[in-house]
């Protein structure tokens, strides 16, 4: 988790024609596992290096805000009940990195313009953690039970960015799925943010 | 007509795979060496055997469900004179090592739960979420070498693809065969055929 936000900050300190950095935040919603509400607190770093190319790096931490569901647990114990049923708490954490191109598609003012924004190949790591509220594991076991997991891949986004005056922006976007197998045992599926993010360019080397 | 025959074989492979059911080994993070207790089509049901952990037996490759002879789990109806009939669900087991399924000291289970006189499908269908318990339930082990009792939980029984002909079925069960032989933490999840009710 260090590693990247270290060479973020060594590529920010390279000199050259580094152009600018903007920073956003905003609210996540998972699109791949449908009726379970689980939402994030998506924060977007990203490093535009030249000016004249719309490409950035670009790192992306969704910060998950927890998803409460129930679970079904059995037992042959006959001095028990048979199915009880127990409060799941989840938790998932990503972290995105990658490198953005951004496609301008229309300006409807001299210093507003709306931009796509792709991420075709992205590094995406995936940590979930899960917990059950008064689970007896000595009697019981939980049918398609949920388990920790740190997973990673590769992902792609895509999306819509607003840019207001130069510097403001509002930005809509969608990463995929981690592009791997499933979860072990896992009955959610690997969640793809969709992300409402409003932020700030900072253009701290203006090119000549 | 060479052209027919090679336009059959394509869609007869097709047909075969697309039957083709794979085994997927969950691994429970409480229970070292048994798959967890699920409820989707895994194929899998796990035990231990004297401490040790087993598991059907299911080859590398899938089956086609419904090929006759072939050991994945089968329900078959037990008819006795004079005697209500038992429905039992039997598999074969063995070790798993490596992710390879090798033999080992038992290879055979059956549970053998008492139904009514002239059993049928119907029967079995009304045991989804239904607790059998020792008092009840008979276990074999090593195909009737070893006879005990047992506890089975239908935890969730369900149509294969709305078919009766198939179903999926999840549950729980243990036993033991005197003080000798302990089956404990069985789970099993899997799709098995009626023709045998």
């Amino acid at each position: 988790m260090k590693t990247p936000l270290i060479l973020f900050l060594l590529f920010l300190s390279l000199p050259g024609k580094s152009q600018s950095v903007s920073l956003a935040t905003g609210l996540g919603l998972d699109a791949n596992n449908p009726g379970k509400t689980m939402a994030f607190i998506p924060v977007e770093a990203r490093w535009q290096p030249i000016a004249d190319i719309l490409l950035s790096l670009t790192i992306n931490y969704d910060r998950g805000l927890g998803m409460t569901k129930n679970a079904e647990a059995f037992t042959l114990n006959p001095d028990l009940p048979g199915k009880v049923i127990l409060k799941e708490k989840s938790n998932t954490n990503i972290v995105t990195i990658g490198a953005n191109i951004d496609i301008k598609l229309f300006n409807t003012s001299s210093t507003d313009e709306l931009l796509l924004t792709v991420m075709p190949l992205a590094y995406s790591f995936h940590d979930t953690k899960v917990s059950f509220r008064d689970f007896d594991k000595e009697n019981y076991t939980i049918l398609n039970e949920d388990i920790n997991a740190s997973k990673s891949g590769l992902v792609s986004a895509f999306g819509l960015r607003y840019l207001f005056r130069k510097d403001k922006f509002i930005a809509l976007n969608i990463q995929t799925p981690l592009l791997r197998n499933k979860p072990t045992g896992a009955d959610f599926k690997y969640a793809a943010p969709v992300r409402l993010m409003f932020g700030y360019r900072y253009n701290y080397k203006k090119s000549k | 007509m060479k052209n027919l025959t090679y336009i059959t074989c394509l869609i007869s492979l097709v047909f075969i795979f697309s039957r083709c059911q794979k085994q997927r080994f969950l691994p429970d993070p409480h229970n070292p060496g048994l798959s967890m207790l699920t409820d989707q089509q895994t194929n899998t049901g796990t035990c231990y055997i004297n401490d040790v952990a087993y598991i059907n037996y299911w080859p590398a490759a899938g089956y086609g469900i419904g090929w006759g002879g072939s050991p994945y789990p089968r329900l078959s109806k037990v008819t006795t004179t004079n005697a209500p009939d038992s429905i039992e669900l039997s598999w074969q087991i063995g070790l798993r090592v490596n992710g390879k399924f090798e033999t080992g000291a038992y290879n055979n289970i059956a549970i053998r739960i008492p139904a009514l006189q002239g059993a049928t499908f119907e029967n079995f269908w009304g045991w989804n979420e239904k607790r059998f318990s020792s008092d009840e339930c008979a276990l074999y082990i090593n195909y009737s070498t070893l006879k005990g009792t047992a506890n089975i939980y239908f935890v969730k029984i369900t149509t294969s693809n709305g078919s009766r002909d198939y179903l999926n079925i999840s549950g729980l069960f243990d036993g033991n065969i005197g003080d000798s032989i302990l089956v404990k933490k069985g789970r099993f999840d899997f799709t098995v055929e009626t023709s045998g009710l």
